[in-house]
């Protein structure tokens, strides 16, 4: 506990130094979500309701994956700069584990860009007012922030994975944004899972992608029953396990790598 | 005029030995190569998919039929192919070149500056790979639409497709030169990549004001959406001479500001 706490003073000292920054990336990341809320209006003028998903509905479904969206962080280029820049090696003599300090950096850093770019969020959600919906109670409320939780987490590790890949070959750049494209395809953020077809959606059930956005907006619209939630949280937890064990072993062999040719 | 031909074809060949070198490092990194290309492909394939899925529980999009907007879709990846095969690792580091004052190096070569930033690493293949199911989404709509193109059509559409990419590569060096205003900010293409991206929609999704920004001040909507039109009878053959009109003065108006930009570069260190 102490040594997370020094990791989030140090994270927290480093990070107020960059508002401008996290503005532009907000604004940017404003563009692609009009487009989708313009586009979604224009499908709606026929229909009332499209896929089980009302007007209103869609659109909160959009804005909360917007808010997912700003709350995580794939952290995949700082540690392939990391790695190869050898700098981890710095990191590796601390005495915390680079993950745990990767974790709780990475969530810190989303928190605080988060509470900057607060003011522009508000201002999205007062504009797309007319559509935006608000949970139905305060257990919705809960189990919200616990499968945010799982999702931003769930988000770290995905990154951390590829990120390691610097391990055995110095680009990942490319790979990225493709990477970032499928999480959230397979997750339910560029479309919700009620459009896919039957039997993708069974196995997407199977994977842990549908936990990155699918399951806290569902949870969210209150789409899902008591039951469906708490197995579903069991399910997030689980699988953040697994992937943290299977990053483990990936993390293992590849500092057995780094130390190879770093001598 | 001899001059100009002359000059034209010095370029051209250090183009070619650019292009060569490109040529050579992919054909050295073959893993790497496979390990981009495979990506890519995937992440065509997902966002493909976002379409026809949507097309199962809808009739249409903005009065645009599901193979409709696949020509829509093949038309941008082709554009998006090209635009990024040639650019994405030359106008992408402009900024890195000025925060870091590597631009020293380019200014030295007795070549135009803005060429070299625009080619110096010639081709990036795998990025340039979703032209290809760009054309075989073009193919499939076409024949689904049962659409026969004269060939003074498929020849107007080429010819709007060459302009799209001036128009492309136009805005992405003016979005690039605001380097030497702003100083350093990483993934400062990215601004021109996010309105890029609404090439790929249909226009008619955006209010009436919106449309006339984007086929005047950022003509995003002549990039594809204006080509395809073409191809669906919806435009007139003229339309092909507002293009190219729009890509002669987004050319020009690029170079000026990157000569205007570079008056103000003083280097890094002195």
């Amino acid at each position: 506990m102490r040594k997370t706490k020094a990791i989030l003073v140090t994270v927290l000292k480093n990070n107020f130094e960059y508002k401008a920054e996290v503005i532009y990336w907000l604004v940017l990341s404003l563009i692609p979500l009009f487009i989708t809320t313009f586009l979604w209006l224009t499908v709606y003028q026929d229909s009332g309701v499209v896929a089980d998903y009302t007007l209103p509905a869609l659109v909160t479904y959009y804005i909360v994956a917007f808010i997912i969206q700003r709350l995580s962080e794939l952290p995949t280029f700082w540690l392939s700069r990391l790695i190869t820049s050898g700098y981890l090696s710095a990191h590796l003599l601390r005495p915390v584990s680079f993950f745990q300090y990767g974790i709780v950096s990475v969530i810190t850093r989303r928190l605080i860009n988060f509470t900057i770019s607060l003011p522009v969020v508000i201002f999205v959600l007062w504009l797309l007012r007319s559509y935006f919906q608000l949970p139905s109670g305060m257990g919705v409320c809960v189990a919200f922030v616990l499968a945010v939780f799982i999702a931003v987490t769930m988000y770290a590790i995905f990154g951390f994975l590829l990120g390691s890949i610097a391990f055995w070959t110095s680009e990942v750049g490319s790979i990225f944004y493709t990477y970032n494209l499928i999480l959230t395809f397979l997750g339910g953020g560029s479309l919700p899972l009620s459009f896919f077809p039957d039997w993708l959606v069974s196995i997407i059930n199977l994977l842990p992608f549908r936990y990155l956005y699918a399951f806290p907006i569902e949870v969210y619209l209150g789409r899902l029953s008591t039951v469906q939630i708490i197995t579903g949280l069991l399910q997030g937890v689980f699988w953040l396990f697994a992937l943290l064990m299977f990053f483990g072993f990936v993390w293992r062999r590849g500092v057995r790598a780094y130390e190879a040719y770093g001598g | 005029m001899k001059l100009m031909v002359d000059k034209i074809k010095r370029y051209a060949k250090i183009y070619l030995v650019f292009v060569r070198f490109s040529i050579v490092h992919w054909m050295e990194h073959r893993a790497d190569f496979w390990l981009r290309i495979i990506p890519q492909a995937f992440g065509i394939v997902a966002t493909f998919f976002t379409l026809i899925f949507l097309y199962t529980k809808v009739n249409n999009i903005a009065g645009w039929t599901e193979p409709e907007l696949i020509l829509l879709f093949g038309t941008f990846n082709v554009i998006n192919g090209v635009t990024f095969g040639l650019n994405i690792h030359n106008i992408a580091k402009v900024n890195f070149y000025v925060h870091t004052g590597l631009l020293d190096l380019i200014l030295l070569n007795p070549v135009s500056s803005q060429f070299a930033v625009s080619s110096s690493s010639g081709i990036n293949f795998p990025q340039a790979a979703p032209i290809i199911p760009g054309v075989i989404m073009i193919a499939y709509a076409l024949s689904k639409l049962g659409i026969d193109a004269s060939f003074v059509t498929l020849f107007g559409y080429a010819v709007m497709l060459v302009c799209s990419c001036i128009i492309a590569y136009s805005l992405w060096l003016i979005t690039l030169t605001t380097s030497f205003w702003i100083g350093r900010v990483d993934g400062l293409h990215e601004v021109f990549i996010s309105v890029f991206q609404i090439a790929r929609n249909p226009i008619e999704i955006f209010g009436k004001g919106m449309q006339v920004v984007l086929f005047t001040v950022i003509p995003v909507a002549l990039l594809s959406y204006a080509p395809t039109k073409l191809l669906l009878g919806d435009y007139p053959w003229l339309f092909v001479f507002a293009s190219i009109a729009a890509a002669v003065i987004s050319f020009l108006l690029a170079r000026w500001f990157w000569g205007f930009g570079l008056k103000r570069y003083s280097s890094v260190s002195s």
